[in-house]
């Protein structure tokens, strides 16, 4: 597969402590690469530094081989898709999606056809004559996105798309975002704080911190192999067990329990959660540890048994300092 | 009355005469003059005309200034809207969107004309005017008016653009729009309410000033309101209630055909701080 987003050195400064600093990044032909990190960790610096809405400080951004950096948002082959707020409220869905074409003078026969077949796409058909007051947040989340692919965009931005959503919209948007780009052959870059959303479209995840890059790698990579404790924290669920001046990193469902009479831990509560059991084990005050039980293995353990942990996998980290 | 004091409930009674009292102030004037209009002949200190006619209008239609001055003012009015428009609008929107230094202090100074007396300004334009021969001239009267419609200009449509998400001037962009573009299909359409407010002011207000047009206009420029001072002076009553329904029918009209945009929601977003 051919690179089809390149990022060099990109900085871009707000002030003295906010901002992205020599970011390289390199994004793959039909690739779905997500922008991972808490709220203020520069994602959407770098997407809107593609996307041509910050003028950046230094550094090249290359879409298809060219330098974009200097161009006009207008000029970019980028299309971009907001958190909310995307569509025009005076114009219909059809004028809308029109808007762009138009500007550049396509002829009406075939923008007629083109918004056709990207409503079909995004399973819009039929909304034309709407105005996007008449819409769901999540139809106008997918006119959007169908607004922005009408154009034929090179590179697809997503905004935290989904964000404003409630959370079974969200996840049926995510599906649907996954199925619209592998038929249509998107390359997209994704940004969200949302860590579980991020494991479950991308198929490349860059974990952000502060304006850095934590770790680039795909979701299973990052999910198994976390580089920093940043990132064994954010993604996924993590217990931390300190010892000897190192601290250990155990996933919740890499520990297994084991009945014992003179265990070190005691089954402090259960609980439920549908598809499996989740049971906080107490060695003392401090030191907890979450562990995720299959149904069946539940079965055997009540609150107050003294239980022994073994640990499936566990990885190093320095201590906290 | 006693049949209606009982019948409506003493609360319901007061709020009645309430009502009446309020028709009365805002709408008596009003009918009065309508029928002085067309009063043929009316001698003081009757309400009502003794008889009916259109003797008066005919003799203010007659009168060549007084049609002038009717012309004088349309076109005023529309020159100033316009102009207004042209300064206002980019000045407004970049109040409602870029954080500058100073940001507050300019949206304030734009009512600093309106926070001081009008005849002391006037007075002030006056002096410069005469040195720069404006005094007696069109643009002189345009540049009051303009001065006086200035708040209302910037501060309406101001707060029409801040409604205006900036994801969706971005969204315009990143279609491929210039920003000359976006401004024209996106964010002046859907700040149209506000724009046509202020305008609709703007116009109105240039129709009724008298004070500015008459120290800066006179003795080439006339206009209706301003005529009407001299009108009320030298001619009956009646002479006067007919020119003040002709100076009537443009505002009326206007505020029939744009009533849908006048929403006091439209008003306040401009007036928030």
């Amino acid at each position: 597969m051919s690179e089809k987003l390149i990022i060099e050195n990109l900085t871009k400064k707000f002030g003295k402590n906010e901002g992205v600093e020599n970011i390289n990044l390199s994004v793959k032909e039909h690739e779905l690469l997500t922008l991972l990190g808490p709220s203020g960790c520069g994602k959407t610096t770098i997407l809107r530094a593609i996307g041509g809405f910050n003028q950046i400080d230094s550094g090249r951004i290359l879409l298809d081989g060219k330098e974009i950096q200097n161009l006009q948002p207008e000029k970019r082959p980028t299309g971009m898709v907001f958190q909310s707020y995307n569509l025009w409220p005076h114009m219909t869905v059809y004028e809308n999606m029109a808007f762009g074409m138009q500007i550049r003078k396509c002829p009406k026969e075939q923008i007629k056809k083109e918004i056709k077949k990207m409503l079909e796409l995004v399973r819009m058909d039929g909304s034309e004559k709407k105005y996007p007051s008449q819409l769901s947040g999540g139809q106008q989340q997918r006119i959007a996105i169908a607004r922005a692919l009408v154009l034929k965009p090179s590179l697809l931005l997503l905004d935290e798309p989904f964000s404003a959503l409630d959370a079974k919209i969200r996840g049926q948007m995510r599906e649907e975002l996954k199925r619209i780009q592998r038929e249509a052959g998107l390359t997209v870059i994704f940004v969200t704080h949302d860590q579980e959303e991020a494991m479950a479209i991308s198929d490349r995840i860059a974990v952000m911190r502060r304006g850095y890059m934590e770790q680039v790698g795909k979701p299973e990579e990052i999910y198994d192999h976390p580089k920093t404790r940043f990132v064994a924290e954010f993604i996924g669920e993590m217990n931390f067990i300190e010892e000897n001046g190192s601290s250990f990193a155990v996933r919740p469902e890499d520990v297994t329990l084991q009945h014992d009479q003179n265990g070190k831990y005691e089954i402090f509560q259960m609980m439920s959660l549908g598809h499996y059991t989740q049971a906080i084990v107490k060695k003392s005050e401090k030191e907890m540890l979450k562990v995720f039980l299959e149904k069946d293995q539940a079965k055997g353990f009540e609150t107050g048994n003294r239980v022994n942990c073994i640990f499936d996998r566990q990885q190093e980290f320095a201590a906290r300092a | 009355m006693k049949r209606l004091y009982y019948g409506l409930g003493k609360r319901k009674f007061a709020e009645w005469i309430l009502l009446a009292v309020f028709v009365l102030f805002f709408y008596g004037p009003l009918f009065n003059m309508l029928t002085l209009s067309f009063a043929g002949k009316y001698e003081y200190p009757d309400v009502i005309p003794q008889t009916y006619g259109l003797k008066w209008w005919d003799y203010i239609l007659s009168k060549g200034q007084m049609l002038e001055s009717i012309t004088t003012s349309l076109l005023l009015a529309v020159v100033v809207t316009v102009i207004s428009l042209l300064i206002c609008l980019p000045a407004a929107y970049a109040i409602a969107r870029y954080q500058f230094k100073g940001r507050s202090f300019v949206r304030l100074s734009f009512l600093l004309t309106n926070a001081f007396p009008k005849m002391g300004i006037y007075t002030a334009m006056a002096v410069i005017f005469y040195k720069l021969n404006l005094i007696g001239t069109f643009t002189g009267v345009v540049l009051v008016h303009v001065v006086n419609t200035m708040m209302f200009m910037v501060w309406i449509p101001s707060g029409a653009f801040r409604t205006v998400h900036i994801q969706q001037e971005e969204s315009a962009r990143d279609a491929g729009a210039s920003a000359l573009q976006v401004f024209f299909k996106i964010t002046m359409p859907m700040a149209w309410p506000g724009i046509v407010v202020a305008s609709l002011y703007t116009f109105l207000g240039s129709m009724e000033e008298a004070q500015g047009s008459l120290l800066i206009g006179l003795p080439n420029i006339h206009t209706m309101p301003s005529e009407l001072y001299g009108i009320i002076m030298s001619f009956p009553d009646t002479a006067g209630a007919v020119f003040a329904v002709i100076l009537l029918i443009p505002s009326v009209l206007l505020l029939i055909v744009f009533r849908k945009y006048l929403s006091a929601e439209a008003l306040s977003s401009g007036f928030k701080m």
